[in-house]
């Protein structure tokens, strides 16, 4: 499989599933509606965030046989993590938000995400699973992957603020 | 069985979920919400109370969704308790697993009020 199937697998079956269950995840649990951007390739440098939650996938295809795995991450920028916590959870401007409830939550959003695209991949023949989230907490931080993946940045727009989807996968 | 009699045991990893859970069944009328934080807390609280519904995650550490089930299920007092697995795990084959270990109703992240609401209802109709 070349590099060009594998982005037209990751950008033509993959890519639309994870956005799809990110949107309603977001519009269902954060109560924010959420508009997918033009995605971006890693050579456009990687967004930066000041939380981010990742799931691990890995699975195969049943039509080749093939074997994939990777990553989906909903990355952060600053206060932007906060300000859909607070949205997720009623909360006021003035109520105070704790930090590892933020985190928990930021990771849940990223299960979420993962999760109800699994249920739309099965059905296209890409079987998988996921793994448990796991959240980054830090300033500015990006999210370095191999550079043997393909790797696409979804920005995900809000009335208010952008966030980004970052998808990315290996094959063999 | 008036909704404020019912005593509902929510079992997620997840603080978010525990507390989103919650809220989501006040709005919808339910109000005696015992929280755990995973399923060997949940079998600890089991001995102790006897509760309704059980509402639990499927992926949790040291005893998940499903092994909760099986055990809840080995117990005369919970042997008809509806329990309801709450989890992003959506597939047919995941589902089929699920109603097979004893598993009574089955909800899908993300969901709303109202989707819960009415598996709540479905629920409650057949105790």
């Amino acid at each position: 499989m070349n590099d060009d199937f594998r982005r037209n697998v990751l950008k033509g079956k993959l890519l639309p599933a994870f956005i799809d269950s990110c949107v309603q995840a977001f519009e269902t649990m954060a109560f924010v509606a959420t508009t997918p951007g033009e995605p971006i390739s890693k050579e456009n440098g990687a967004p930066r965030g000041q939380i981010s939650g990742t799931i691990g996938v890995a699975g195969s295809i049943a039509l080749t046989g093939d074997t994939l795995c990777g990553n989906v991450s909903l990355i952060f920028p600053d206060q932007v993590g906060e300000a859909i916590f607070r949205s997720m959870m009623m909360l006021g401007d003035d109520e105070p938000v704790d930090d590892t409830e933020l985190q928990d939550a930021v990771g849940e959003l990223a299960n979420m995400a993962a999760g109800g695209a699994k249920a739309a991949m099965q059905a296209m023949g890409l079987n998988f699973n996921i793994s448990l989230p796991s959240v980054v907490v830090g300033d500015g931080h990006h999210l370095a992957q191999p550079a043997t993946a393909v790797s696409i940045v979804v920005p995900m727009k809000t009335e208010k603020f952008e966030f980004f989807m970052q998808v990315t996968f290996t094959f063999s | 069985m008036s909704d404020t009699n019912i005593k509902i045991l929510v079992v997620d990893d997840s603080s978010t979920m525990r507390r989103i859970l919650r809220t989501t069944l006040m709005r919808i009328g339910y109000s005696d919400v015992t929280e755990a934080a995973d399923g060997a807390e949940a079998l600890l609280k089991c001995r102790g109370a006897q509760f309704d519904i059980v509402l639990t995650d499927w992926n949790m550490p040291e005893v998940d969704g499903l092994e909760l089930t099986i055990k809840l299920r080995q117990k005369d007092n919970y042997k008809r308790v509806p329990i309801m697995m709450v989890t992003t795990e959506g597939g047919k084959q995941d589902v089929v697993d699920a109603l097979m270990q004893g598993v009574t109703s089955y909800i899908v992240k993300p969901f709303t009020a109202d989707v819960l609401k009415e598996k709540m209802s479905d629920l409650l109709a057949v105790t």
